[in-house]
C-alpha cells in the first residue's frame, strides 16, 4: 500500500484543494484543524505539495514557429459538402436500385409463380384426356399421334402428379419433391427443361400417371387408329399447335424477367463501385480536413 | 474582448492578434498532453483552425477556456489518431522530447543534465495518466489554472476536477517516487524535500 493509498479518497481531494486554496474558509479552518493533529495527514499534504511544484518546474516551451492562420487556411472547403452531398445520393440512388431490383424479381417470381400453378391444372385436364379410356373423340390417340403433345402432356402430367403427390405423400415422393421445387428455382426455362425431362428423368409420379394411359392406347387397335376422321385431325393438330404456342410464351415469359435482372444487377454492380469509391474520397478529404 | 469581435465579423487579422496572443499557452498545453513537439503543434494548428470555424459560436465568458477546450479536444483527436496508427510509438516521442535543447544560462553541464533528468521524469509520469487526468495536471500544477477555469475548459463540474486533481496528484507522486530512486541524489532529495 503506497503512503497515498492510506489517505481517504475524501480527505485526498480536500487535501489537493486545500493546496490549491479552493476549500471554503469553514472547510479550511477544519482541515487545518485535524492537519495540526495528525501526522499522517500533514505528511499527505507535504508530500501534495512536493509534487505539484515539482510538476510546476516543468519549463515552458517555446512554439516552434507561428500559428497564425492564412487565407488558405481559412477557405471554406467546398470539396468535402459536395463529395458528402454525392455519396448521399449515391447511397439513395443504391437504396433505390436494390429496391425496385427486389421489387420486380419478387413480381417475377410472382408471375413465375403463377405459371406454374397453372401448370398443374392444365396437366390436370391433359391427364384426365389422357387417363379417360371412354373418351369418345379419341384424344387419347392424339397423343399417339403427335409425339411432342404427348411429351408435353406427359411431362406437365407428371408435373403435376409431382404437386399432389408431395403434398400427400411427402414419405416416398423424392422424385416428386424435385418436381416439385423446380419451380422456385430462378428461370422458367428449367421449369420446361425441367418438364421435357421429367419423364425420361424417372420420375416416378411422371410415369406412374402415364403408364395407365399407355395401357389404354396399347389396347387401341390399329383399326379404331385409322377410324379418325380428317376433322378429327385437323381439331387435333390445331390443340397441338395451341400446346406449342403456350410453352413458347411460357419461355418467352421466363426470359424477360431474367433480362432486366441482369440489367439490375449490373447496375448495382457499378453504383456499388461509385459508392465507394466516394465514400473513400470523402474520408480522404475530411481527413485531409 | 474588440479583437474577438472583430474575428467573429471576419477580420482574419484579428484573429492572428488572438493566436498570437495564446499560441505559446496553446502550444505548452498540447505539448505536455502529447508530449511531443510535432504532435502538440500539429494539434495547436488544428486548434487554431477549427476556433477560427467556430468562433461564432462563443458566447462570451473565458475565452482563454473556450480556446483550450478547443486545443485539449485537438489533442485527444490527434492522441486517437496515433493509437491508431501509430508511426510513431510514446517512447520515441519521450526521447525526441527528452532530446530538445534546453535553454540554460549560467548553469554548469552537470546541473543541465540533472534538470533535464528530472524534467525527462516527469514528462515519462505526465505520459503515465490517462489523457483526463493528464489534462487537469497540465492545467492546474503546469499552469496555475483555478478549478472554475479548469471546469470550464473540460467541460466536466467543479467536484469532478477536485478529483481528477487530486487522484492524479497522487498517481504523479507514487511515479515519481520510484523514478526518483533512479535519478541523482540532489533531484530525489528535492521529490522528496517535503517527506
Amino acid at each position: 500500500m503506497t503512503e497515498m493509498d492510506r489517505i481517504a479518497r475524501p480527505d485526498l481531494e480536500r487535501l489537493s484543494a486545500f493546496l490549491d486554496g479552493e476549500l471554503s474558509p469553514r472547510e479550511a479552518e477544519q482541515l487545518e484543524a485535524r492537519l495540526a493533529t495528525d501526522k499522517e495527514l500533514s505528511g499527505a499534504l507535504a508530500a501534495l505539495r512536493a509534487t505539484a511544484e515539482v510538476v510546476g518546474s516543468l519549463p515552458e516551451v517555446r512554439p516552434p514557429r507561428s500559428f497564425a492562420l492564412t487565407q488558405d487556411m481559412v477557405r471554406p472547403r467546398r470539396a468535402y459538402p459536395i463529395l458528402q452531398l454525392s455519396t448521399a445520393a449515391a447511397a439513395l440512388g443504391f437504396v433505390l436500385v436494390v429496391g425496385a431490383d427486389l421489387l420486380f424479381s419478387g413480381a417475377a417470381n410472382f408471375s413465375m409463380g403463377a405459371s406454374s400453378e397453372q401448370l398443374p391444372f392444365a396437366a390436370d385436364q391433359l391427364a384426365d384426356s389422357a387417363l379417360a379410356p371412354s373418351l369418345e373423340e379419341g384424344v387419347t390417340e392424339s397423343e399417339l399421334a403427335l409425339p411432342e403433345a404427348e411429351a408435353v402432356g406427359e411431362a406437365e402430367d407428371g408435373l403435376a402428379q409431382g404437386f399432389y403427390r408431395s403434398d400427400d405423400q411427402a414419405a416416398d415422393a423424392e422424385p416428386a419433391e424435385e418436381i416439385a421445387a423446380a419451380p422456385e428455382f430462378g428461370s422458367d426455362t428449367g421449369i420446361v427443361e425441367e418438364s421435357a425431362a421429367a419423364p425420361e428423368s424417372g420420375g416416378l409420379p411422371a410415369e406412374g400417371a402415364a403408364e395407365p394411359g399407355e395401357a389404354e392406347f396399347a389396347d387401341e387397335s390399329p383399326a379404331d387408329l385409322e377410324a379418325l376422321s380428317g376433322a378429327d385431325q385437323d381439331a387435333l393438330k390445331a390443340a397441338a399447335e395451341e400446346e406449342r404456342l403456350a410453352a413458347t410464351e411460357l419461355e418467352f415469359t421466363d426470359q424477360d424477367p431474367s433480362v432486366s435482372l441482369n440489367l439490375f444487377r449490373l447496375i448495382e454492380i457499378g453504383m456499388a463501385a461509385v459508392l465507394i469509391v466516394l465514400i473513400g474520397l470523402t474520408l480522404w478529404v475530411r481527413q485531409r480536413g | 474582448m474588440a479583437l474577438i469581435k472583430g474575428a467573429q465579423s471576419g477580420d482574419l487579422d484579428s484573429f492572428n492578434r488572438l493566436v498570437l496572443n495564446y499560441q505559446g499557452l496553446a502550444f505548452n498545453v498540447a505539448l505536455r498532453i502529447m508530449g511531443d513537439e510535432a504532435a502538440a503543434a500539429d494539434a495547436t494548428q488544428e486548434a487554431f483552425i477549427s476556433a477560427h470555424r467556430g468562433l461564432k459560436r462563443f458566447r462570451g465568458g473565458s475565452f482563454r477556456a473556450w480556446l483550450l477546450r478547443i486545443v485539449t479536444n485537438a489533442c485527444y483527436d490527434e492522441l486517437r489518431r496515433l493509437k491508431r496508427r501509430p508511426a510513431v510509438s510514446l517512447d520515441e516521442m519521450t526521447e525526441q522530447e527528452s532530446a530538445l535543447p534546453i535553454a540554460s544560462r549560467g548553469e554548469s553541464p552537470e546541473a543541465a543534465a540533472q534538470r533535464m533528468e528530472l524534467i525527462q521524469a516527469i514528462e515519462d509520469c505526465m505520459l503515465g495518466l490517462a489523457p483526463e487526468f493528464r489534462t487537469v495536471a497540465v492545467l492546474v500544477d503546469v499552469q496555475g489554472f483555478d478549478y472554475q477555469e479548469v471546469a470550464e475548459t473540460i467541460g466536466k463540474p467543479l467536484g469532478t476536477v477536485k478529483s481528477r486533481v487530486a487522484r492524479a496528484r497522487a498517481k504523479l507522486r507514487e511515479c515519481l517516487k520510484e523514478h526518483g530512486e533512479l535519478l541523482p541524489s540532489s533531484i530525489r532529495l528535492h521529490i522528496e524535500a517535503a517527506t
